[in-house]
């Protein structure tokens, strides 16, 4: 089975990537900007409710409800989605994946899908196998539509396109987009115009092609419905008009209940956009005779999520819903950006859910990626305790390492392995301090250290206090010393 | 009070003067500071990198070294943080029912400076004077893990001629965070232009933490770009007095 | 369909929570307590008077950008007429369970029996009721073979929905409550018209979907 989630393999480590992009001013100013506008909004709109810890802590309960029982539940979705005239397919991982929606498609002549955005089609880069097998699959989320167009890749899973302006939005539909035809050969850059371009533009699409492939954000397994959670409406057009429907989602978006939604309703758009409640909503189960697709088949995906339910402290991460609060807050993700992170799956939460996906064999610099600010689980609708789950992984990297003896002889086990000696000692300490004293001693001036060898990647950029000559503890011996006197 | 000073191994060797600025305050108020010179670090750095097992033998000297003590005071959130957040949970991973015990009973009596002063001792004007324009950074172990509040603020207050401007921003991480700041240089530099920058902005010619370790990173970009603007640990302000003035 | 993967699916999610499938039967006992056992201390009831539910529910339209109207009982069909003369408006789709008695007499009120797409693109609006309103969210619930099928108010660039005081409730909780009956119907929650932020976190309104969204509230 395929440990591989999407480039993460080949992606180079953060510390590298961070380096480029954070010398790139454009994505700095476009990332600062979008970030502090959703902080705002969200802390806004957050500080509305009286009950929102409370809401919390019936969503992280909630989840971990659902991990105990996850067996269960799938079982319990997959009847009765079936019993309401649905199919259910089960894919162990990505190329499975691919290869089941592609033969529904290609069972039914097609050779076009409309899309409503998934991070999941992403994670299994459905894009790429479809066209490769002369399918052609529309993007009709704005922001995917723009990266479609303009050929990148996502930064954000809720905001994909935030780390591109209008002015470069605008570029890519001149170059990509029959405006001519469209009526609108004098596009201007506003956003009004640039949205209503993007509506032109799918609208034909949706009112024609007959293959709808969908994410959803919740599983219910009471009754074997789906919900997607959109702002546009192309979510809607995707879910009705075509003939027949293909829901993607993975397996730790079940949730028990209907009522269960009455907890996650009210987190998502908040936590996500700074919302009340996303414009559009659509709740669905299965085939209706009279409204919508005729034929409607859920592939619910493993790819990993086995692998991470596995470890009891780092599972939290699977009760993740994708609302992005974490990566809106972190101050490392808000200056560098997603694509830094080299996985389709950026920020905090990718720093614990890409390791762990790929059973820690990519994606290793990730939980490094954090300065343990804690932001991240502050803004996490449902708990995840993303810090403590960070310096878990990290302790399983380091322990991974220290089985080989090229990670033993490492520099840094080396020398944390010494330091933990000399804490284990007074005398040693006394003695460390005093090396420590001696050994700075030709690079100190003026009570400041500016270079010294070893120690280049902090002073590079900044200075050192020097070491004082006496200690808290040298002192605090004098002055008994003094008072016994 | 017998108060136990936890230093923290950073303090101890790069700012013996903020264990000297908290034994000062304390007997200023009338209590008696001890320290055990058996401590040495409570394994912060180790157990955040990784170094799980390494850190084992750091919260046993911990543990064995304030066992008795009445109550243990540390000018460091992120040592506390560690402590009251990491420590219970360690102890039960390394499987020794009887180490349990003692960190359970010992945790409740460990407190950041600060909080001891508001929390424990119930004193938020300790004598101070500081005829000067402070803004306050909260390191991200105090506002997050510790929840201290406006505890700083409350002591700061009471401090006699300080001018206290609020730092803009002030919730952002400094990008210190240990050996992010080495592992991650370039980010943590990133983050670091940006604390400055509203540091400046206050116009404040000292800048206070809780803790040295962000002061230590704080100060790194405030001297190497020759700003004037200095770095103290709130305890050196709170020692401050007419007759023994910070400087 | 697929078993293999389906069985070893499973068999994975079991052992990496240290279940055993003779369990089953036990686990299967357990699970309504253990869900029971989630702590619910968040606003589930509302106290709120209908009249504020109304103005709350108006407020948060209007923040949204949709214009709401007060009707009495008797005198629906007059308010609809005004607002459809003023948006000029004449041919609307309207759901078989429309309350005929609403529908103006000057609209041409299309029943919808199965319109093409086509034929809904070139309409110039819908009409409906509606199964639920949420006051907190601004939030109106249409479940389709009550409110008419979804596409009905996916296509038209206008809506204008109808909505019974005795319809309004102030948290999400109590619609899904109302929604019960209805549940494996397809339903769409429409918390004001279409938007986006994707430009620049820029909100831009109407990009799929209905642009423009008229409410009618009936005391």
């Amino acid at each position: 089975m395929s440990i591989r989630i999407g480039k993460a393999a080949e992606a180079p480590p953060f510390q590298e990537a961070a380096r480029h992009a954070l010398e790139d001013s454009q994505l700095r100013h476009n990332m600062r900007h979008a970030t502090h506008v959703i902080r705002n909004k969200r802390n806004n709109i957050v500080g509305e409710l009286p009950d929102w810890e409370q809401l919390r802590a019936a969503a992280s309960a909630a989840k971990a409800h659902v991990m105990r029982y996850l067996d269960l539940y799938l079982e319990q979705f997959e009847r009765n989605v079936i019993k309401a005239g649905g199919h259910v397919h089960w894919a162990s991982d990505a190329d499975e994946a691919r290869q089941i929606i592609r033969d529904l498609v290609e069972q039914h002549g097609g050779k076009e899908v409309i899309k409503v955005k998934t991070m999941t089609s992403e994670e299994i880069e459905l894009n790429p196998e479809l066209a490769a097998h002369g399918i052609t699959p529309y993007e009709t989320d704005l922001a995917e539509l723009i990266i479609q167009l303009g050929e990148d890749f996502s930064s954000h899973f809720v905001v994909p396109a935030l780390h591109i302006n209008h002015l470069q939005i605008r570029q890519i539909f001149k170059r990509k987009m029959p405006l001519e035809q469209m009526g609108l050969s004098d596009l201007g850059e506003k956003p009004p115009e640039l949205a209503e371009a993007a509506r032109r533009y799918l609208r034909e699409k949706f009112l024609r092609v007959k293959i709808g492939v969908s994410g959803a954000n919740f599983a219910i397994a009471e009754t074997g419905s789906l919900v997607v959670v959109e702002s546009e409406g192309n979510g809607r057009m995707c879910l009705t008009l075509p003939d027949v429907l293909i829901t993607l989602v993975g397996i730790e978006k079940v949730v028990p209940t209907f009522q269960d939604l009455e907890v996650f309703f009210n987190m998502l758009a908040r936590s996500a956009t700074g919302e009340r409640m996303s414009p559009y909503v659509s709740v669905w189960t299965a085939v209706n005779p009279n409204d919508g697709p005729k034929e409607f088949h859920v592939v619910l995906l493993d790819n990993g999520r086995t692998r991470v339910l596995e470890d009891e402290e780092g599972r939290q991460a699977l009760h993740c819903i994708r609302c992005a609060a974490c990566l809106n807050a972190c101050p490392v993700y808000g200056r560098t950006g997603g694509h830094a992170y080299g996985a389709v799956y950026p920020g905090p939460i990718g720093a614990i859910l890409m390791p762990q996906l790929q059973a820690l064999e990519h994606s290793q610099s990730l939980p490094y990626a954090s300065s343990l600010c804690g932001a991240c689980y502050e803004a996490c609708p449902v708990k995840i305790n993303i810090p403590e789950v960070l310096i878990h992984l990290r302790s399983k990297l380091v322990q991974g390492k220290q089985e080989h003896i090229g990670g033993k002889l490492s520099r840094e086990n080396i020398g944390m392995k010494m330091m933990s000696r000399v804490f284990q000692s007074e005398s040693r300490l006394r003695r460390a301090h005093k090396l420590a004293r001696l050994g700075q001693g030709p690079f100190k001036a003026d009570g400041v250290v500016s270079s010294m060898p070893g120690f280049s990647a902090w002073t590079r950029s900044r200075d050192l206090p020097a070491i004082p000559k006496q200690s808290f503890r040298e002192w605090w011996r004098d002055r008994g010393r003094q008072k016994r006197a | 009070m017998l108060v136990s000073l936890f230093v923290a191994c950073y303090n101890d060797l790069l700012f013996p003067q903020t264990g000297r600025a908290v034994v000062k305050v304390l007997e200023r108020l009338g209590h008696t500071v001890e320290f055990r010179s058996a401590q040495t670090c409570c394994g912060q750095m180790h157990y955040n990198t990784g170094y799980i097992r390494e850190s084992e033998p750091l919260l046993r000297r911990f543990v064995e070294t304030f066992r008795d003590a009445e109550v243990v005071c540390a000018p460091s959130s992120s040592c506390v943080a560690m402590i009251r957040d990491h420590y219970p949970k360690l102890a039960r991973e390394m499987n020794d029912p009887g180490l349990v015990a003692d960190v359970d009973q010992l945790v409740p009596r460990v407190f950041e400076f600060s909080e001891f002063l508001v929390k424990k001792l119930g004193v938020e004007d300790v004598g101070a004077y500081y005829p000067h324009r402070v803004t306050y950074h909260p390191a991200c172990h105090s506002l997050r893990g510790l929840k201290l509040g406006d505890i700083p603020y409350r002591l700061l207050q009471k401090v006699r001629s300080l001018q206290l401007i609020e730092l803009p921003e002030k919730e952002e991480c400094c990008g210190f965070g240990g050996t992010f700041s080495i592992k991650n240089a370039d980010t943590s530099q990133a983050m670091l232009a940006d604390k400055v920058r509203t540091i400046l902005d206050t116009e404040a010619e000292l800048c206070i933490a809780t803790d040295n370790s962000c002061l230590m990173h704080i100060f790194g970009s405030l001297h190497r770009g020759r700003t004037g603007v200095k770095t103290a640990h709130i305890a050196e302000v709170l020692a401050s007095t007419e007759g023994e003035p910070f400087v | 369909m697929n078993n293999d993967s389906k069985t070893a699916i499973l068999t994975r999610v079991r052992h990496a929570i240290g279940a055993d499938a003779t369990q089953t039967g036990r686990r299967e006992a357990q699970r309504p307590s253990d869900w029971a056992q989630v702590p619910r201390q968040y606003r589930r009831t509302s106290t709120l008077p209908p009249q504020e539910r109304i103005t709350l529910l108006q407020a948060i339209l209007k923040h949204y950008g949709a214009t709401s109207y007060i009707a009495e009982r008797n005198n629906v069909a007059e308010v609809i007429a005004h607002i459809l003369r003023q948006r000029q408006k004449q041919k609307l789709v309207v759901p078989q369970e429309f309350p005929r008695q609403w529908i103006p007499a000057d609209i041409e009120g299309l029943s919808d029996s199965g319109l093409s797409n086509e034929a809904l693109d070139k309409i110039d609006g819908v009409l409906t009721g509606c199964t639920v309103a949420i006051a907190s969210t601004g939030t109106i619930v249409l479940a389709s073979g009550r409110d008419g099928r979804r596409a009905i108010s996916l296509v038209p660039d206008y809506k204008l929905c109808v909505v019974r005081q005795d319809q309004i409730v102030e948290f999400l909780a109590e619609a899904l409550e109302v929604l019960q009956p209805v549940k494996t119907n397809p339903l769409t929650f429409f918390s004001g018209p279409s938007a986006t932020v994707d430009i620049e976190m820029t909100r831009v309104q109407g990009v799929h979907g209905p642009r423009t969204l008229d409410v009618v509230i009936v005391l």
